[in-house]
């Protein structure tokens, strides 16, 4: 019987190939990853605006709008002439409502809503607001052109609300108006709630 | 900065603007005080003080007679004088208390019943359900017979088969109920005492199932939907598991520990007797892996000053108090955020079966047997807090975390695992539940005059952070939270639960995964560092846990085996109504196990 060879003979490459044997690591296993986010949410070609739909509603200014500008064309082009929006606007307590716009480029940008008075104002609050929100550029395009819900960007982690809950109903319920959709509104916060 | 002086500039304009925006906002929701008649916590309360819910003050205080407006305690008052004149000693004397019993000494209506039951039936030591499912629990074992088997194959040459298997079944049955196998001059136990005693198999395999006696089997596709059963069978595989069961009577005459003892011994005197053997070196053996190989006891040792055996009620894991739970068995192991999506109805039975098991089980373990009994010495008062879980409020709470869910939550794929994202479905239910104390008077005074509102927001929390993720450790942030936030934002007063130590500054030992910080919230326990003197959390555990199994579509939480094992339908209690066991026990109607009145002399 000739002499055994030694295991470094045997397995030239024992640790390396010991490792592959390894499985990955319980965390990698077990963390569940967020889905990407859907291809609407994604930086938009340049012109994106110019496009139908969203040419109806936004003026060229010959620049992406900023998301001031982006709200102010939504409520003037889409809200307006929407009666049951203007009812709904003008039926809820007075808010006061935070967007806080992430962009890729430009960086934050800060745009408030009034609700009954209707109004529209650039830059950061004064006064401690009912709501705030903070969202992707490219996820407040989708929510305003009635792509996707503000609740969808909330839920699957692309936004954060901080605020009254109540206060973002109310919002929701007159962007679907606007949109055309229909008002849901839960038992327990009807329309007008504080 | 020419924009940014612009903009003070306008500001400056608006400030003034949004200083005016006063809100009246408290004075305006009084007006939709109408709507809220339409909830049926407004019908429950109505029913449960027989007065208007949202009545502020009590027209009827001082005019109810004290303890006179219970049965009950007009019955204890007259027991009391009774036993004090048999034994000679003063007993039970109201006389000697402090007469501050004015208010309406409410009855519970318990949640999936009909029943009405009086608060002093819900005491764990009137209540025989409570004690027995305690019993059921302790007298628990778990063994895995495949070392077993492989060391009578290979060590003592004897062939395993199916029938010798169903001897030793039978054998087994025998020797549970204190049966000796050496019939000679043993001494043995009346059967009648012990008739709760019996072992059962569990298996994931369709193979030999079939080959087993049915009679000792614990059938999982019997017992759970079909979606639960594959997953079940699938986690087990072909292993064979035994499920040994001794007499009530032993744990109560013991302690929790007995039951491994008790097992062990017998499950050897059983193999001895089936399959021939002798020799002591293949008994020792099978004696040591009974007590030690693969078993699986329903809780750990404790530490020093709380010292007790394996099998009591500080030891036993959360995860595995979650799979006592089997209120969710029959239901397709779904996702709860897919369902809460298509069907508010069928999301509701999933929202009623989380809050069967930590209002029956959860809360009982923790408040009445844990901390009331075991760690203060068990005179009541803690019963209040499991009392408030026995009730509909949790679920009519949950009906509006459906609601928000279905409205709101339509075409999300998955919540991830980020605090902000789960912390606004968070603070809208919190909102929710506190208005909901704030409307309705009658429903603090309920909750022990409020002393269980901050516990109730946790579980509540706790089970919509958890069935949104199907994460527990977020479900357990999320109650952490939402107690903090209720003290800290809201009310500051807040009871029991309120001023605990980990709901301010748990939240970022949670995440730990060291065993002594955070770890896993399925392999944390009653008896676990920051938490064994904590009021109230227990049910917050248990909704964190087992509502993210039902979050997650999963069939267990920590462990299949156990899961199977309180499937059992000959257990004395019904782990899948805890509550409906608990309100017959209100009622005298569940008769438990362990009576011995086969020894007594007649009474």
């Amino acid at each position: 019987m000739g002499k055994l060879p030694s295991l470094k003979e045997m397995y030239p490459k024992f640790a390396e190939e010991f490792e592959k044997t390894k499985p990955p690591s319980v965390l990698e296993r077990v963390t569940p990853e967020a889905p990407p986010p859907p291809s609407f949410c994604l930086p938009r070609p340049d012109g994106w605006w110019r496009q139908p739909p969203y040419s109806k509603w936004i003026q060229d200014r010959g620049r992406e709008p900023t998301a001031y500008e982006l709200l102010l064309d939504f409520i003037i082009g889409r809200a307006i002439s929407s009666p049951k929006a203007m009812e709904l606007a003008s039926s809820a307590p007075s808010r006061l409502i935070v967007y806080e716009i992430e962009h890729p480029q430009r960086g934050t940008e800060f745009v408030r809503m009034f609700l009954n008075p209707t109004q529209v104002i650039e830059g950061p609050p004064e006064e401690e607001p009912d709501l705030w929100i903070k969202m992707n550029y490219y996820d407040f395009v989708p929510v305003l052109g009635g792509e996707i819900s503000v609740f969808n960007a909330v839920y699957e982690g692309r936004a954060t609300i901080l605020g009254n809950t109540t206060a973002g109903l109310d919002q929701y319920d007159v962007m679907t108006a606007i949109l055309g959709f229909e008002i849901p509104r839960p038992r327990c916060w009807p329309r007008g709630h504080p | 900065m020419e924009k940014r002086k612009v903009l003070d500039e306008r500001a400056g304009q608006l400030e003034a603007r949004e200083r005016e925006y006063v809100r009246e906002l408290y004075a305006l929701s009084k007006k939709y005080l109408e709507v809220e008649k339409e909830r049926p916590l407004y019908s429950i309360m109505q029913k449960t003080f027989g007065a208007d819910p949202f009545a502020l003050q009590d027209s009827q205080m001082y005019k109810r007679g004290g303890y006179r407006q219970s049965k009950r305690k007009q019955e204890f008052a007259r027991l009391g004088r009774q036993v004090a004149v048999e034994r000679g000693l003063p007993a039970y004397n109201r006389a000697v208390g402090l007469p501050i019993g004015q208010r309406q000494l409410e009855p519970f209506l318990i949640s999936g019943t009909n029943i009405m039951v009086e608060q002093d039936d819900t005491h764990h030591l009137n209540n025989v359900a409570i004690q027995q499912m305690l019993d059921d629990i302790k007298r628990t074992v778990i063994v895995n017979l495949d070392i077993a088997h492989r060391m009578l194959t290979v060590r003592a040459g004897k062939e395993v088969t199916p029938e010798t298997i169903n001897l030793y079944l039978e054998t087994l049955q025998h020797t549970m109920c204190g049966g000796a196998v050496a019939q000679e001059h043993m001494s043995e136990i009346n059967p009648l005492l012990v008739k709760d005693a019996y072992a059962k198999v569990i298996t994931g395999s369709d193979e030999v199932k079939d080959a087993l006696d049915r009679r000792f089997l614990i059938d999982i596709d019997q017992l759970f939907h079909p979606t639960r059963a594959e997953k079940l069978k699938e986690a087990i595989g072909d292993a064979i598991w035994i499920v040994l069961r001794i007499p009530t009577l032993a744990v109560r005459m013991a302690d929790g520990d007995e039951a491994a003892r008790w097992a062990a011994m017998q499950n050897t005197m059983a193999f001895i007797a089936s399959y021939g053997l002798s020799g002591e070196h293949i008994i020792s053996d099978l004696a040591y892996s009974f007590k030690h190989a693969r078993v699986v006891r329903m809780g750990n040792k404790m530490w020093y000053q709380r010292m007790r055996g394996t099998n009591e009620p500080g030891g036993f894991p959360d995860g595995y108090i979650c799979d006592f739970m089997q209120a969710e068995r029959d239901l397709p192991a779904r996702r709860f955020l897919e369902v809460a999506q298509e069907d508010e109805e069928e999301a509701l039975k999933y929202s009623r079966a989380m809050h069967e098991g930590i209002g029956g089980i959860a809360a009982v373990i923790d408040n009445v047997l844990w901390l009331g009994f075991y760690m203060s010495g068990g005179i009541g008062f803690s019963n209040t807090v499991a009392s408030a879980a026995y009730s509909e409020v949790m679920n009519e709470i949950s009906m509006e975390l459906i609601e928000l869910s279905h409205r709101y939550m339509q075409g999300v794929r998955k919540v991830p695992l980020r605090w902000e994202t789960v912390r606004t479905m968070v603070n809208s239910i919190i909102q929710y539940t506190m208005e909901s104390y704030e409307k309705f008077p009658t429903l603090a005074e309920f909750h022990w005059g409020g002393a269980h509102r901050v516990s109730v927001i946790g579980s509540i929390a706790a089970s919509s952070a958890a069935m949104l993720t199907g994460s527990s450790t977020m479900g357990l942030m999320a109650a952490h939270y939402a107690i903090a936030f209720a003290m800290k934002e809201g009310w500051l007063r807040t009871g029991w639960a309120g001023q605990e130590i980990q709901d301010h500054l748990g939240l970022p030992y949670l995440c730990s995964m060291r065993p002594e910080e955070g770890n896993l919230v399925e392999l944390r326990g009653l008896n676990y560092p920051m938490q064994s003197f904590s009021a109230a959390h227990g049910a917050i555990r248990g909704a964190a846990v087992y509502a993210a199994m039902i979050g997650r579509g999963s069939s267990w939480c920590l462990s299949p085996v156990v899961k199977v094992a309180f499937a059992d339908p000959h257990l004395i209690f019904d782990f899948k109504h805890p509550k409906l066991c608990i309100a017959k026990a209100g009622i005298r109607q569940f008769m438990p196990a362990g009576e011995r009145d086969p020894v007594l002399p007649p009474h």
